[in-house]
């Protein structure tokens, strides 16, 4: 009984493992796949030779080629780990960087400041169930001072240098301006609006002080709204925007379209009220001036003072801006120097 | 207005500690703006301990530690006693910026200290005498005292201060003009006292004018203006200097002490509020005054006008004294230069009259002259006070001039002065507050600041309201009242307690905040411009005629800022302008209002104000970095892409990108969008303007109003395809006018439902390409719902559309 040299399952074997040893990248070892084990390869191969044998021989190799096709395979399998774990590995080397190098320029774009604090303010007066409601910024003397009960000449006019386009017109010097309108146009309902928007001053433009600068006005009008609501609602504002700790407080001052009138502060959102720079040590920031809309005022708008009360309040958005931004000079806001604004990116 | 706290306390003896009394006015609604300090009452005033001693020819030079901070500072000293100053002794230091008594003025003075050279050597503080710090008159030498305070400690805590001491503080209050009252040093007391409680009644000692033997017979012929006036005829007095107490006080509250006549007027002006103005009746040639409004023509040297200048114009109208009709003040202003007290004086004519705020406020602003006296009768003064300022100078004149007579008198009263009344009720106050107020709780409030409350029957209660609170007419000016003096703090934090509007969201409001993050997410920068601008910077512009209508200011701040705009570009461009040398690459924008007079709407006032949104870039579209990648710089069709992604973020489905020249956009680069607006790369000349010569900036400029108006609310999706997509690309050579625009309409002009798609993937423009032509090569993307297409079936689309193309564009279709 004799087997043909290439039916030597032991040399064939011998053969296929040096081959496999000697392959050494993934090319290497699909390059043996195709040789050994596909369908076309030599164990295929050495199965079809079968019929070359002696028929009582060709049980035994069968089972034999069976077994050369099992070992090769578990080998194949454990040298193809074995190269693409170390072919990961060098890819992974070489694929290293410094990754402190700077990052690939990406173009972003960015929001003015006063944007940022406007849309925070807007946000939670909508939240509390406010509308937007916005006027004009060329405004009639009359809505901007008259109605408000500041006729011609009133002292009040001095709190306000004004920009006036002629004898009847002006560019409007607060929100406050709105309220007429607004009242006028939800009249006979209860109005529960802020207005936003930019508002005009003829002052001199230093670090503190612009020719232009953002409002937020609030009007809210009903059968009962007392002066308590006012600071209730103030108070929700505060606690929306700065946490539930803050607290406000009023104080006396003066407004014509309002009585009582009265700045409202918060406590220090930088020091929480035990005293810093930026509250000069009082533990408090002006938040705004507010007051309870004046009877003259409410008629002019159309609500009859014995049944309707209101409550009013305004707010400067450049001032908060600069707080939270650390900026020293307000000149840089509308200016727009780039290299301030863009690093708001 | 400025509170000396010796003043105030000569009328409210015990007050809180200083900061809590700043803070009680502040609260009240008097802001404390600066509290200013004088000797020893000057923190800045400190306890030094001499370290060293060191005798030059001249002076003494010291070495002091001064406390943490200060510890070795160098201090020259010529003080006679300088000597008894030994290492370990206590002086009292002022460091730099400290405020102390000027020991060798004349009459009353302060001086700041400063560093200095002494004999060549630096001197970096002073130390004091008793006259410096305040506390005492000698000025002999350095104030001796023992403590054991350590070095650094505020002189005022260890030095006792006498009670005419000079040593003082100095409110400075912002008063709000519903505080007109406050700009007098009773106001103020009054205020102090209601809000601090104080016992007593806060009260000027008067003398009767028990001499009136003539009265003097004044002419007011402008009643309208002028409620009340006022004269006394003043002999026996002449011009000395004012006291010391006197020319401090004055000092202290700002004004300038010149002699003890005018100094009188100034004094009582500032303690009671009310102005008053002295004449010399000599210089008047009258024994009596006048009130009329100017005529046309008339003219006043005013008092500080020197004999060169000439008078001053009075615009006619202007409420005047007058002399024998001659102006001789601007009432309630300014006294004129010749009828003033003078060396000579022997009597003087006091004028103390209450003209109506308008008048005053309407003199002040015509002549801009702004006075203590037309301050003051700008807010109102108080109509009781007039002959109440004629007796108190009497008063203090005769402390002077024992043998003083007041000669005649006049007072012209234009109707009698009546308390005010309001009836209100309890109610009101409650519900304006939100807060439960009692009836005698409200009565003793009110009580303090003069008002009395009485039973007014069925109608409720009635406040009867002094004269001089004239800004307390209505129930919620009682509440202020009550609120201000027992402290908002008692009200409550509430809801609102009825049924309100809930918020109704406005979508152009919310469409127009989503555009400006669909900009931000795009890469662009915000920016907020100046709406008012100079129209030469929109002229540079050349796009609308140079007369368009142009809304002006009439008091413009500079030359810069005289115009509102009508574009937002010129802004945009500015911006470039100022910032290019430092960031030469920008893409910004701006959403703002423009202001165009002509569109005002028929039978209104307003101008029409149009939102736009408007987009600027400039340099490299592209930045490269050491990871690679292009430098390129900006584009039309960088501009195109920003176009693109707004009508996108506003799914504005109608908006035609047509070519469109015109100012300011360099030809064959810029386009329309719609009705909507114009973009394109800005005409070289224009850039060249904007000091952006040689720079290429892509901009455009859009109607957002009318964005608004054609943008969707929503829109339909459609689903993904479940078959794969089969893109054919049709190249063709076409004329070169004709737009790739017509190129894809032609093609969409098959009307085949399997073209799910068109672009244009190539453009290329040589030598291979006839005469006149361009290529173009369009990818028609073919999809079908509900299976695969064939590339059968793509060919006859590809014949379909190559006939197409031939037939509308006179495309030659390449095989």
């Amino acid at each position: 009984m004799s087997t043909p040299d290439d039916l030597d399952l032991a040399a064939q074997q011998a053969n296929a493992l040096q081959q496999l040893d000697a392959a050494e990248t993934s090319d290497a070892i699909e390059d043996f796949y195709r040789a050994w084990l596909a369908p076309s390869g030599a164990t295929t191969k050495l199965k079809r030779g079968i019929g070359r044998l002696a028929p009582a021989d060709r049980a035994a190799f069968g089972k034999n080629v069976n077994a050369l096709h099992t070992l090769l395979e578990e080998r194949f399998q454990q040298r193809r780990e074995h190269v693409k774990t170390r072919e990961l590995a060098a890819r992974i080397l070489a694929e290293a960087r410094d990754v402190t190098l700077p990052a690939r320029p990406r173009p972003t774009g960015g929001y003015h400041p006063v944007t940022l604090v406007m849309r925070e303010v807007l946000d939670v007066f909508q939240k509390m169930g406010f509308s937007v409601f916005e006027s004009p910024h060329v405004e009639l003397d009359e809505f901007n001072f008259g109605l408000l009960n500041m006729p011609e000449n009133h002292p009040a006019r001095d709190m306000q240098d004004t920009f006036y386009l002629d004898t009847e017109r002006l560019l409007r010097t607060h929100t406050s301006a709105g309220q007429i309108r607004a009242m006028r146009a939800m009249h006979p309902n209860p109005v529960r609006v802020v207005l936003p928007g930019l508002c005009y001053r003829n002052e001199n433009i230093t670090t503190r002080s612009e020719i232009q600068f953002h409002q937020v006005e609030g009007l809210l009008v009903g059968r009962s709204v007392r002066m308590s609501d006012l600071k209730g609602v103030l108070l929700q504002y505060a606690r929306l925007l700065f946490g539930s700790d803050q607290r406000v407080r009023l104080r006396g001052s003066y407004f014509p379209f309002t009585e009582p009138s009265v700045e409202v502060d918060i406590l220090c959102t930088l020091c929480g009220g035990a005293g810093c720079r930026v509250c000069k040590h009082t533990g408090w920031l002006e938040l705004l001036g507010a007051g309870m809309v004046h009877p003259v005022v409410l008629a002019n708008g159309g609500y009859d003072p014995r049944e309707w009360r209101g409550f009013a309040f305004g707010m400067g958005i450049e001032r908060t801006v600069l707080q939270r931004y650390d900026i020293h000079d307000i000149r840089y806001l509308f200016g727009n120097d780039l290299r301030l604004l863009e690093q708001f990116r | 207005m400025r509170v000396p706290l010796s003043w105030l306390r000569s009328f409210v003896p015990v007050l809180p500690a200083t900061v809590d009394l700043v803070e009680l006015l502040t609260r009240a609604g008097l802001e404390v703006d600066a509290v200013h300090t004088v000797g020893a009452l000057d923190p800045k005033v400190v306890v030094g301990r001499v370290v060293s001693r060191t005798a030059t020819p001249q002076a003494a030079h010291f070495v002091v530690d001064g406390g943490p901070g200060h510890p070795a500072l160098s201090v020259v000293s010529k003080a006679p006693n300088a000597d008894l100053f030994d290492v370990g002794a206590a002086v009292a230091l002022a460091l730099p910026g400290a405020t102390l008594v000027d020991a060798h003025a004349e009459g009353f003075a302060t001086f700041t200290v400063a560093s200095a050279k002494v004999y060549g050597i630096a001197s970096d503080g002073v130390l004091c005498s008793a006259r410096e710090l305040g506390v005492g008159a000698d000025h002999t030498g350095l104030h001796p005292f023992v403590t054991d305070a350590p070095a650094g400690t505020p002189i005022a805590t260890v030095l006792p201060l006498p009670a005419d001491a000079e040593a003082d503080e100095v409110l400075e209050v912002a008063i709000l003009p519903n505080f007109a009252r406050c700009l007098s040093m009773v106001g103020m007391a009054r205020e102090v006292a209601a809000l601090t409680r104080a016992d007593g009644r806060v009260d000027v000692a008067l003398d009767p004018l028990d001499v009136v033997p003539g009265p003097i017979d004044a002419k007011v012929e402008a009643r309208d203006a002028c409620r009340r006036f006022c004269t006394a005829r003043v002999e026996g007095v002449h011009v000395v200097p004012s006291p010391r107490w006197m020319q401090r006080h004055l000092a202290l509250a700002g004004v300038t002490p010149l002699d003890l006549l005018v100094d009188v007027t100034n004094y009582c002006m500032i303690e009671l509020g009310q102005p008053m103005h002295a004449y010399d009746p000599a210089r008047l040639g009258a024994d009596t005054v006048g009130v009329r409004r100017a005529r046309a023509g008339e003219t006043l040297r005013l008092l500080h006008q020197t004999a060169e200048e000439p008078g001053t114009a009075l615009p006619e109208g202007t409420l005047l004294i007058t002399a024998n009709d001659r102006p001789v003040a601007v009432a309630g202003v300014l006294g004129g230069a010749e009828t003033g007290v003078d060396p000579d004086t022997t009597a003087v004519l006091l004028e103390s009259a209450c003209f109506d705020w308008p008048a005053v406020r309407r003199s002040s602003a015509a002549l801009k002259v702004h006075t203590d006296a037309s301050t003051r009768f700008a807010r109102g003064v108080d109509p009781t006070l007039a002959p109440v300022g004629i007796r108190r100078a009497v008063a203090l004149w005769k402390q002077a001039f024992p043998d003083l007579r007041v000669t005649a008198t006049g007072d012209v009263l234009r109707a009698p002065i009546v308390a005010g009344e309001v009836t209100f009720t309890l109610a009101e106050i409650e519900g304006l507050l939100g807060l439960e107020v009692g009836r005698n709780e409200l009565v003793d409030a009110l009580a303090i600041v003069g008002i009395a409350v009485r039973d007014g029957g069925s109608q409720g209660l009635v406040a009867e309201v002094p004269p001089g609170r004239e800004d307390v007419t209505r129930a919620c000016d009682l509440a202020e009242e009550f609120a201000r003096i027992t402290g908002f703090d008692r009200i409550p934090e509430t809801m609102p307690a009825e049924a309100l509007p809930f918020h109704t969201p406005s979508r152009r409001y919310a469409t127009r905040e989503a555009l400006r993050d669909a900009l931000v997410r795009g890469g662009l920068q915000e920016l907020i411009t100046y709406s008012l601008i100079a129209p030469d910077s929109e002229r540079l512009l050349g796009a609308e005629a140079d007369d368009v209508p142009r809304l002006r200011v009439l008091n413009p701040i500079n030359v810069h800022r005289t115009t509102l705009r009508r574009t937002l570009l010129a802004g945009l461009l500015d911006t470039l302008r100022e910032n290019h040398r430092h960031t030469p690459d920008a893409q910004v924008f701006e959403i703002g209002v423009v202001f165009l007079p002509e569109h005002t709407a028929p039978g209104q006032k307003l101008p029409a104000e149009r939102l736009r949104v408007a987009f600027a870039l400039l340099g490299r579209a592209d930045r490269s970095s050491l990871h690679g990648g292009s430098d390129r710089p900006v584009d039309f069709f960088d501009g195109a892409a920003v176009v693109e992604h707004l009508v996108r973020a506003l799914r504005v489905s109608d908006a035609v990108v047509r070519a469109d020249d015109g100012a300011p956009w360099q030809p064959g680069l810029s386009a329309s969008l719609g009705s909507f607006g114009h973009f394109g790369v800005v005409h070289p000349e224009v850039c060249a303007r904007f000091d952006l010569e040689g720079r290429r900036v892509v901009a455009g400029e859009f109607d957002l109003d009318a964005l608004l108006d054609a943008a969707s609310a929503t829109f339909k999706t459609v689903a993904p395809p479940r078959f794969p997509a089969l893109p054919i690309d049709v190249s063709m050579f076409v004329p070169r006018a004709t737009s790739a625009a017509s190129v894809l309409a032609a093609v969409r002009g098959v009307g085949d439902a399997r073209v799910r798609a068109v672009d244009v993937i190539d453009e290329f423009t040589g030598a291979q390409v006839p005469e006149g032509m361009r290529s173009l090569t369009v990818r028609v993307t073919l999809l079908a719902p509900d299976r695969s297409l064939t590339v059968a079936e793509a060919a006859d689309v590809r014949v379909a559309v190559a006939a197409r193309l031939r037939a509308d564009v006179a495309a030659q279709v390449r095989e």
